[in-house]
C-alpha cells in the first residue's frame, strides 16, 4: 500500500516526527519510515551518525540518481530483523524534500546517508530490502522468520 | 534501516557464508606480503563480512594452519599455479582449512570454493577447484605424512621454526605446539571491587563457564570465547581482558608506601590500570607511551573508571616529558617480535623476517639504556617482553649488564617459569598464559664508582 504524501505541517506531524525518532534510537536503528509504525505517510527519519544527535527528517522525500556508479552494502532492517544482506545501489543522490515546518531543501547524498535514504523510500513504496533477493533466498529469509516466531511488522507487503 | 556491520550474534547462519574469495585475499596478503591480520579484518570501510565471527575464525585458523596446508596442496597440485593465479592457491587453502577444522558439511566447503572463483573473475577454474579439494577429500588419508618437513607438519615457516629450535632445543615442540591453538579468553578479576570466587559465580549464573587461572591470583579463563561487551562486569570495570602471563608482571613490581612508579610504553593500558588496582592507595603511578598511542590507554582507564598521569611521550628521549623525579619502580614492556602471542597473532608466522630481532635487540636495549637513568637508586625495573627468543630476552639484559656496574639483575620472586640466566621465561601454553620475558635490574643504593 503506497504512503499519502503530508500536506499540512501541523502538530500532528510533530508528535509523528517524535515518535518515529523514538521508536528508531530504542531500536537502535539508523532510520525509520512512518509505515514502519503503521503511519501510511511519506515520512522519514534518520540519524546515521551513530551518536543519536543528528536527526534528520524528510517530509515526501524524492530521490534522484546522479549516475555515479553502484554500491553494494549490507543491508539491515527493523522489519526483518537480524538478516543482513547485501543490496546494490546508487552510490550518489540528490534528495529532494520538505523538512518539518514544510521548507523545501535539497541534499546532495553520498555513504551511509545515501544507502539509507533510499532504503526508507522504498519503505515508503511499498518495498523491502529483501525484495532485492531472488525469490528462493527470500523465501528462505520468510521461512526461518516465521520459525523464529519473529513475523515481519507492518511494512512487509 | 539497521547500522550496517553489525551482524546480529544469534544469526550464526553457517549456510550463509559467501565471503571465501575474499577471506583468501586476505590470508594472501597475510602469508605473501606480511601484513597484519588485525589491521585487514577491522579496517574502518570494509565490508562488514569481515567482523563476522566465521569470516575472523576462517582467516585466522587459515593463517594458523597454512604451512601444513600449503604441502597438501603441493602434492595436489602436480605443478604451482602461476604467479597471477595465487589467489586460486589460496581459495583452496582456506577450502581445505573449513573440511578440516569447521563445522561446515564437506560438499558446502566444495560448492562455496567453487562458487567462489567467479567473484575472483576466474571462472575458467571452477573445475580445477573442484577437483583439487575432491582430491584432496579422497586422498588425504594417503599422502605420505613422513615425507613432510617437520616445519611444515607443525605449520611453521622454516626459518622460525628452526630459530625456535636452536632456542628452545627441548623445549620447541610445546611452543609451536602451543602456538598453533586457539588462544583462551582469560579475565583479571578487580580484586578492589568484587572478589575472584564472586566473580566465577557471577559468570556461571550467565551461563559462561570459567575457571581460575593457576598462576595469578586474579586470573580466570573463560571455556569459550564470548564478545567482551557481554561479559558482567565488564563496562562497570569489575573485570578486564588480560592473558594469565601478562597479570603476572604487575605482581612482581612489589610496591610499598609511597613509591613513584612508571608504567613505559603502557598502551593499551592493561598493565597501567593493574598497577593501579593494586598500588594506588600507596603510589603515583605515571604511565607513557608515544601520542598516538595514549588514546588507547585513555578509554582503558575511563572504562575502570580509573586516574593515572597519561604522559605522551617518546621513551628515549625523556627530556621532553620527564618531570624530572625519579621513579622507583618502572615497568619496560618493551616491543618485542611477539613470538610468545603467535597463538594470538597468527600472522607472526609471517611478519618477521630473521633481520627483524636485531632490529628488536638494539631498540630494547637502548630503552633499557633510557630508562635506567630515571631510577632512583635502590629501586628496578622490571623488563618484560611477550617473546621467546633469547635475542630479545637474555641477550638484551646481558648487553646492558656489561655496560655498568651499577646494575644488579635480581631473581623473579612471584612468577612460575622456567629460570634462564638471567629472567624468569614462561612458554605459551604454561597454565593459560602467553609466552612471555620477565627480568628484575636492581640499581644498588650506592654506585660504584662514583
Amino acid at each position: 500500500m503506497p504512503c499519502d504524501p503530508i500536506i499540512e505541517f501541523d502538530r500532528t506531524l510533530q508528535s509523528l516526527v517524535k515518535d518515529m525518532a523514538d521508536t528508531m534510537y530504542d531500536a537502535p536503528g539508523i532510520g525509520l519510515a512512518a509505515i514502519q509504525i503503521n503511519v501510511h505517510k511519506r515520512v522519514i527519519v534518520m540519524d546515521v551518525s551513530g551518536s543519536g544527535n543528528q536527526l534528520q527528517v524528510f517530509v515526501n522525500p524524492e530521490i534522484i540518481d546522479l549516475n555515479q556508479g553502484t554500491r553494494e552494502v549490507e543491508e539491515g532492517c527493523l522489519s526483518v530483523p537480524g538478516f543482513f544482506v547485501p543490496v546494490k545501489r546508487p552510490e550518489k543522490v540528490l534528495i529532494k524534500a520538505q523538512d518539518i515546518q514544510g521548507n523545501h531543501f535539497e541534499l546532495e547524498a553520498d555513504e551511509m546517508t545515501a544507502v539509507c535514504i533510499q532504503h526508507e523510500v522504498d519503505h515508503l513504496d511499498g518495498k523491502v530490502f529483501v525484495d532485492y533477493l531472488s525469490r528462493m533466498k527470500r523465501e528462505r529469509i520468510r521461512n526461518k522468520l516465521i520459525k523464529a516466531q519473529a513475523e515481519p511488522v507492518a511494512c512487509v507487503a | 534501516m539497521i547500522k550496517p556491520y553489525k551482524r546480529s550474534t544469534t544469526d550464526s547462519d553457517k549456510g550463509a557464508f559467501h565471503s571465501m574469495a575474499e577471506v583468501a585475499e586476505v590470508v594472501q596478503r597475510v602469508v605473501e606480503h606480511g601484513e597484519s591480520l588485525d589491521r585487514l579484518l577491522v579496517q574502518p570501510g570494509l565490508s562488514g563480512q569481515r567482523s563476522q565471527p566465521a569470516f575472523r575464525e576462517t582467516a585466522y585458523g587459515t593463517c594458523r594452519h597454512f604451512p601444513h596446508i600449503d604441502w597438501h596442496l603441493g602434492m595436489l597440485l602436480g605443478r604451482p599455479l602461476r604467479q597471477k593465479d595465487r589467489i586460486l592457491h589460496f581459495l583452496l587453502a582456506v577450502g581445505i582449512y573449513q573440511i578440516e577444522h569447521m563445522h561446515i558439511p564437506d560438499y558446502a566447503v566444495l560448492n562455496e570454493s567453487v562458487e567462489a572463483t567467479s567473484s575472483l573473475g576466474r571462472n575458467w577454474a571452477r573445475k580445477l577447484v573442484n577437483g583439487v579439494l575432491r582430491s584432496y577429500l579422497r586422498d588425504r588419508n594417503h599422502h605420505d605424512l613422513s615425507e613432510m618437513p617437520e616445519h611444515q607438519a607443525h605449520a611453521f615457516p622454516e626459518l622460525l621454526f628452526d630459530r625456535i629450535k636452536s632456542d628452545w632445543p627441548e623445549h620447541h615442540l610445546e611452543i609451536v605446539k602451543a602456538s598453533n591453538t586457539r588462544p583462551p579468553l582469560t579475565l583479571r578479576v578487580n580484586l578492589e571491587k568484587t572478589s575472584r570466587n564472586k566473580a566465577i559465580q557471577t559468570l556461571r549464573e550467565n551461563a559462561m563457564a570459567c575457571v581460575a587461572t593457576r598462576d595469578s591470583p586474579a586470573g580466570l579463563t573463560l571455556s569459550s570465547p564470548v564478545p567482551v561487551k557481554k561479559i558482567p562486569g565488564f563496562s562497570q570495570g569489575e573485570v578486564s581482558v588480560q592473558d594469565e602471563s601478562a597479570q603476572l608482571a604487575s605482581l612482581e613490581m612489589e610496591c610499598g608506601e609511597n613509591l613513584n612508579v612508571l608504567d613505559a610504553c603502557a598502551a593499551p593500558g592493561g598493565k597501567t590500570t593493574h598497577l593501579i588496582e593494586l598500588f594506588r592507595e600507596n603510589c603515583t603511578i605515571t604511565a607513557v607511551d608515544l601520542d598516538s598511542r595514549c588514546m588507547l590507554i585513555d578509554q582503558n582507564l575511563a572504562r575502570l573508571g580509573l586516574q593515572a598521569n597519561i604522559v605522551a611521550g617518546d621513551l628515549l628521549k625523556p627530556e621532553t616529558w620527564w618531570d624530572g623525579n625519579p621513579y622507583d619502580r618502572i615497568l619496560l614492556d618493551v616491543p618485542c617480535s611477539g613470538s610468545g602471542i603467535i597463538r594470538r597473532h597468527p600472522d607472526i608466522k609471517y611478519r618477521r623476517k630473521p633481520e627483524d630481532l636485531d632490529k628488536f635487540h638494539m631498540l630494547q636495549t637502548s630503552m633499557l639504556v633510557a630508562v635506567w637513568e630515571l631510577l632512583r637508586p635502590g629501586g628496578f625495573v622490571l623488563y618484560v617482553t611477550c617473546s621467546i627468543f633469547h635475542r630479545e630476552n637474555d641477550d638484551v639484559i646481558a648487553s646492558f649488564v656489561s655496560r655498568g656496574g651499577d646494575r644488579e639483575v635480581q631473581s623473579i620472586s612471584k612468577i612460575p617459569g622456567i629460570a634462564t640466566r638471567f629472567g624468569m621465561q614462561r612458554l605459551p601454553g604454561f597454565g593459560e598464559g602467553d609466552g612471555f620475558y620477565y627480568c628484575k635490574i636492581r640499581k644498588p643504593l650506592r654506585t660504584a664508582g662514583e
